[in-house]
């Protein structure tokens, strides 16, 4: 029976260290929970939402139904106008043609965005579905921003819509 | 996220060197050479402080998970098969292979670092998976217990599908990245469950004919199920669409059933799984002695090297957690669950945190093939669904599961990295925009 008592103890005693790994475990990575970042993600496919826009007195009040702005868009004059910006010149006009339309600083996006700090090689990308044109950061440092909101996913954009990049702003028309 | 575990670190190092010194002191096992240990620990340590001096932003408490898992792993194959003639040298084996995955790990940290380039292969990735898949049944390939999924390549042996899985994964995750906005989409609804335009299920279908013929060539019930359910969790996951899931497990109860009645193996399988005891010394025997064992453990377990799981055919592999169901009892074996959900736990808020669609998917891909490795192997030796044959992760014998499992840690380690920088990033952001690093 003498041996049983080693036993006894190394068996508790590690019982016992399993559970304090599981506590100091627990402790540091439970304690980050609500550090989980506060902007709401984009659930494809569902309604955009639609607070924070609300407030833009440029859109209109929101007699313009979803049906109307994608007929629009099938017209095809979609255009980002730069309304503010450190490095282009106000109105500058860029057509956002069918496709993909990439903005950046590197010299192989659609729209360049040259020697601006603030702006990554590849920072966003404009995409057309199903009528509506869906803007999504390209995993830039320091994020695109839609009425001043960081996007997450892709965010649909309505003509009068402000789409930050860096220091430019540009307004979206169609 | 969490930057500091020196104290896991040193409590899973601790439970290693506890369970080893009352293997050696008190059953009087004989002691494998010392310096495989020293080995061991130096290993992770060395993992543990090189992955918080190059990834400063990652989540390294995944490593103490690491360590305590291996650390627990080795214990019991060593406790299994000290005294076995033929397979003494097990868990030295074992050791060597933690090395070679440590070496991996370190490898996809340093070669992996911007895995956002493996999103530009894709296609390739999944193309490679489909060689390795394939590539057992070449002559290379060979068969054990009924399974044909080994390959030998000289003296080294592995299993392919442990590398295609994880290959898989990041297809999946830069694919529906790219188009998930078109999984989305629905068109009508049924019982208040938005439903997907028909031609939408279509890769469904075809993932699910994949699992299905691997199941039908391969023999393999485990590694078929992960090729159809991962897949399936991703496409939710992306799209938060839970007509994708019904469908899923409709196709694989469909799938299931079908193998079922065309194929004896898979008979056996649910016929053991209902009632081993109409057969307990012949195909019930396995699932049987498990029983018998975790039964035997009780609440506190038997201590360490006093159960009798060495009865368990494949014990060191598939049912290494009923030796430690058994000697552990139920609350070493709770403990031990615990660390697997806090494991997952960590993989999904990796996921949360990430900065881009694909960097999510991957990370709860690869979290979600983890989880269900656990779900079906635990579920398995408990008798709760019919038994697989899949190895625990980081815990059971076998060099292709480990050094897969280390993999997929590695790459859990890249992504939280960019997660973290990002996060805190963002918390700096309001007071000085920083620039641009591209």
């Amino acid at each position: 029976m003498d041996l049983q008592v080693p036993l006894l103890a190394a068996k508790a005693l590690l019982l016992l260290l399993l559970f304090a790994f599981i506590y100091a475990v627990v402790r540091r990575g439970i304690g980050d929970l609500h550090s989980i970042p506060e902007d709401e993600t984009f659930v494809a496919g569902r309604e955009p939402e639609t607070d924070g826009r609300s407030n833009h007195p440029e859109r209109g009040s929101g007699s313009r139904s979803d049906t109307f702005v994608a007929a629009e868009s099938q017209n095809g004059h979609a255009t980002l106008v730069v309304e503010d910006s450190d490095i282009l010149a106000p109105n500058t006009r860029f057509p956002v043609e069918s496709g993909t339309t990439s903005i950046g600083r590197s010299g192989a996006s659609n729209i360049v965005l040259k020697s601006d700090d603030y702006v990554s090689g590849q920072h966003a990308r404009l995409t057309r579905h199903g009528g509506l044109l869906y803007v999504e950061d390209a995993g830039s440092t320091n994020g695109t921003f839609v009425n001043d909101r960081k996007t997450v996913g892709a965010t649909p954009l309505r003509s009068g819509d402000r789409v930050r990049v860096g220091s430019t702003t540009f307004r979206y028309s169609e | 996220m969490t930057q500091r575990a020196t104290l896991p670190m040193t409590i899973a190092l601790l439970i290693t060197t506890l369970g080893f010194a009352t293997l050696i002191f008190v059953q009087e096992a004989n002691s494998p050479p010392l310096i495989y240990g020293a080995y061991y620990a130096g290993t992770m340590v060395a993992l543990y402080l090189g992955v918080r001096l190059w990834l400063p932003h990652s989540d390294v408490l995944l490593l103490p998970m690491v360590t305590l898992l291996t650390g627990v792993g080795l214990i019991m194959i060593y406790r299994l098969t000290y005294e076995v003639p033929g397979v003494e040298n097990l868990a030295t084996t074992q050791a060597g292979w933690i090395l070679v995955g440590a070496g991996a790990l370190v490898a996809v940290v340093i070669f992996l670092r911007d895995y956002q380039k493996l999103f530009a292969y894709k296609y390739l990735l999944a193309l490679a998976a489909v060689g390795f898949v394939a590539s057992t049944f070449t002559p290379l390939g060979y068969e054990v217990n009924g399974a044909r999924l080994w390959l030998q390549i000289g003296s080294v042996t592995f299993q392919p599908s442990e590398f295609a899985r994880i290959a898989l994964i990041i297809f999946f995750a830069g694919y529906l990245a790219e188009k998930r906005d078109l999984w989305a989409a629905t068109s009508k609804s049924f019982m208040g469950i938005q439903l997907p335009a028909l031609k939408y299920f279509g890769p469904v279908a075809l993932v699910w004919a994949a699992s299905l013929g691997l199941l039908i060539f391969e023999k393999d019930l485990g590694s078929s199920l992960l090729f159809f359910a991962v897949p399936v969790l991703m496409l939710y996951a992306a799209t938060g669409r839970i007509a994708y899931v019904i469908l899923g497990a409709l196709l694989f109860a469909i799938g299931s059933f079908a193998t079922y009645l065309a194929f004896s193996h898979v008979q056996l399988r649910v016929s053991t799984w209902l009632d081993p005891w109409s057969d307990p010394d012949d195909s019930g025997f396995q699932i049987a002695q498990s029983i018998f064992n975790i039964a035997d453990g009780g609440i506190t377990g038997t201590g360490l090297g006093a159960g009798f799981s060495q009865t368990i055919p494949e014990v060191e592999t598939d049912f290494v957690f009923s030796t430690i169901a058994s000697e552990l009892g139920l609350l070493g074996s709770t403990a031990f669950l615990l660390v697997f959900l806090v494991f997952v736990y960590r993989g999904i808020k990796i996921s949360l945190l990430a900065g881009d669609d694909a960097s999510k998917l991957l990370a709860f891909g690869l979290t979600a093939m983890f989880a269900m490795q656990t779900l079906i192997i635990v579920g398995g030796v408990t008798k709760a669904i019919p038994l697989t044959g899949i190895t625990l992760p980081f815990v059971s014998y076998g060099g292709s599961s480990v050094l897969g499992n280390f993999v997929l840690t590695g790459l859990l380690l890249v992504v939280s990295e960019k997660a973290g920088k990002r996060s805190d990033a963002e918390e700096a952001r309001y007071e000085a925009p920083e620039k641009a690093a591209v």
